[in-house]
């Protein structure tokens, strides 16, 4: 147990923002509820599949998802792990931290592809909607990735990202 | 303002800073996604002034310089002679310039000066010899026409100032992909193909293709000529050959079996053309030249190389296997025809010896003697078109087993009709055949 006196001393400490009016307590609350709703909406703008077409490297697989059979579903329907918020928070820091960084460098490659993890990322999400199709099937509890057979469902062939542009 | 007020004001203008610069890049001001069309005159042949307005393509032309083995041990941009690893080609290219000089080919930018260098050619070769080594061919050709195939070399040298460059596949006023070797323009139009229609996906391999091949010299104009007419596989080509186009009956004549040979080239294009990248519609340039991307701008690598020294590049745009499973499946597919290419190799070898052995008899039959030669030739040609190719198998490997197996039955055959021919010493056809 910590003794008293030390409680005392953090409790009398000089605070940083010392709310001494009922008025700074008002805003202090408004800017906290301001902050919130930024965050939320911040978050919720960056799972939109706009946000994702901003980068360069995304332009030519968001053009192709376009017209894909699959348009009516946003990216992150697809390329985030459909858990709790926590496993869902923590994955897009991550891949956050690493598209923000390859493309603030620009060091991201002509063809993207996915990684292992985003692999299975992406399995997961065709199963969650279409499991019943293979439920009674040999693929079930096989080690095959769905989009091995269907990889040009949504964002078609590399190799019809087209030439470079001469204007 | 506090200390502690300051230091969180000032943090606060660096993150805000921080996020506008991100912002500005990531967002605002991309990287371009297309090209500025830069005018360069029509007979400008220096890569370095292209370079100029296309610095990305340039910087990947002048990797084109390094001098490396492949990573799957097969194919070598260093001159190293191919007689090295397989002593055969001495014995087979008997009495011929490949028995004198047989190196394995450096980059593009080296083309000219290689042409130099080579022991196979002296200043008084035809002047067909520097079609595919120079963009000066454009002017070249241009004021002689095919009169120049047969012009001594040591004539045209003052006028090749440049190897193969970007003008060789490119127009400078528009950078469309062009062809400019005459004998690749006549090869396909009779086959029915006017290159000047091909679109853009095909000419990504016409422009290889135009040097990439098997040809010959016609004996009186020097011309370079495709053998194409009957198509494009080993035997088609074998069988144009065996009419004597314009009088064209052997590359020379092998001193020991006294054979009138054939000498491959490097078919490279037609070998993929019948293979599954050819036939599904992947381009030499998708796998030779993919494309890359540096600082966010998308270029075409003009490193023209073993497309095993950028397998995520050029294998994985299609193939989602791992870069070590694709290199793994690549360099088995080349152990398969290296060992059979050695075993053709050598046992046409041992045709000539024998053959050899069997004519120095004088009362050999003649006439299973002509036929043994026959077979070597034919026999030797299916091995060299593998052999001179430059995939080691890989564009085509089935065909390329194929091709070999038929050429080791045709060695055997050699071998035994000139052992009989030597036994028999009648000069009558032998009658028996197995």
């Amino acid at each position: 147990m910590k003794p008293r006196s030390d409680l005392l001393r953090v409790n009398n400490r000089k605070l940083f923002y010392k709310p001494k009016t009922l008025k700074s307590a008002w805003l202090s609350l408004l800017a906290g509820i301001m902050i919130a709703l930024a965050a939320a909406t911040g978050y919720q703008y960056a799972g939109s599949s706009g946000f994702c077409s901003l980068c360069h490297s995304m332009e030519r697989v968001h053009a192709q998802w376009q017209i894909s059979r699959h348009k009516q579903f946003a990216c992150i329907e697809c390329h985030m792990p459909a858990g709790n918020i926590v496993e869902k928070v923590t994955y897009k820091t991550r891949a956050g931290i690493n598209d923000l960084v390859h493309e603030t460098l620009r060091s991201y490659p002509a063809y993207i592809t996915l990684s292992s993890l985003g692999r299975d990322i992406v399995n997961d999400n065709c199963l969650r909607c279409h499991f019943s199709t293979i439920e009674n099937t040999m693929m079930v509890g096989s080690a095959q990735s769905c989009s091995k057979c269907h990889r040009n469902l949504v964002h078609g062939k590399n190799l019809q990202g087209g030439g470079v542009k001469i204007e | 303002m506090s200390r502690k007020t300051k230091l969180f004001s000032s943090l606060l203008v660096i993150a805000a800073l921080f996020f506008v610069f991100i912002a500005l890049r990531v967002v605002v001001l991309k990287p371009g996604s297309s090209v500025k069309l830069a005018k360069i005159p029509a007979g400008e042949y220096d890569p370095a002034i292209w370079g100029k307005s296309y610095p990305l393509e340039y910087k990947s032309y002048q990797k084109n310089l390094e001098m490396a083995p492949s990573p799957t041990g097969y194919g070598d941009s260093r001159k190293i002679q191919h007689s090295i690893k397989e002593p055969e080609i001495l014995t087979n290219f008997k009495g011929m310039a490949f028995s004198k000089d047989y190196a394995e080919d450096r980059g593009h930018p080296y083309a000219v000066q290689d042409l130099k260098e080579t022991k196979r050619i002296n200043p008084n070769s035809p002047g067909a010899c520097m079609t595919c080594k120079s963009a000066n061919l454009i002017d070249i050709y241009k004021d002689m026409g095919w009169t120049y195939a047969k012009t001594p070399l040591a004539q045209l040298f003052p006028r090749i100032k440049h190897p193969i460059v970007c003008a060789n596949c490119h127009d400078p006023a528009t950078m469309n992909l062009r062809i400019i070797n005459p004998a690749f323009i006549e090869a396909m139009q009779r086959r029915g193909i006017d290159v000047k229609k091909a679109p853009r996906e095909q000419m990504r391999s016409y422009v290889c293709g135009q040097c990439h091949v098997e040809y010959y010299f016609e004996p009186k104009t020097s011309r370079v000529i495709f053998p194409w007419d009957k198509g494009l596989l080993p035997e088609q080509m074998y069988a144009y050959y065996s009419e004597k186009p314009g009088g064209f009956t052997e590359d020379w004549l092998h001193p020991d079996s006294l054979a009138k040979m054939l000498k491959a080239q490097h078919p490279d294009f037609e070998t993929w053309s019948n293979g599954t990248h050819g036939k599904a519609g992947v381009s030499c340039a998708d796998c030779h030249m993919p494309f890359m991307r540096e600082n966010g701008q998308k270029y075409t690598s003009h490193r023209v190389t073993s497309p095993m020294k950028h397998i995520k590049s050029s294998c994985m745009t299609c193939h989602i296997e791992s870069e070590v499973w694709l290199l793994e499946r690549v360099k088995t597919t080349q152990n398969n025809v290296w060992q059979l290419q050695r075993i053709a190799g050598t046992l046409v070898a041992k045709a000539h010896e024998a053959i050899g052995k069997a004519g120095a008899d004088a009362e050999a039959n003649q006439v299973e003697l002509d036929k043994a030669r026959e077979f070597v030739r034919k026999a030797q040609w299916f091995w060299d078109i593998v052999a001179a190719e430059n995939s080691m198998g890989f564009h085509n490997p089935t065909q390329i087993l194929n091709t070999l197996g038929q050429s080791i039955d045709l060695a055997h055959q050699a071998i035994s009709i000139a052992n009989r021919a030597a036994v028999k010493h009648n000069n009558k056809p032998y009658q028996q055949d197995f």
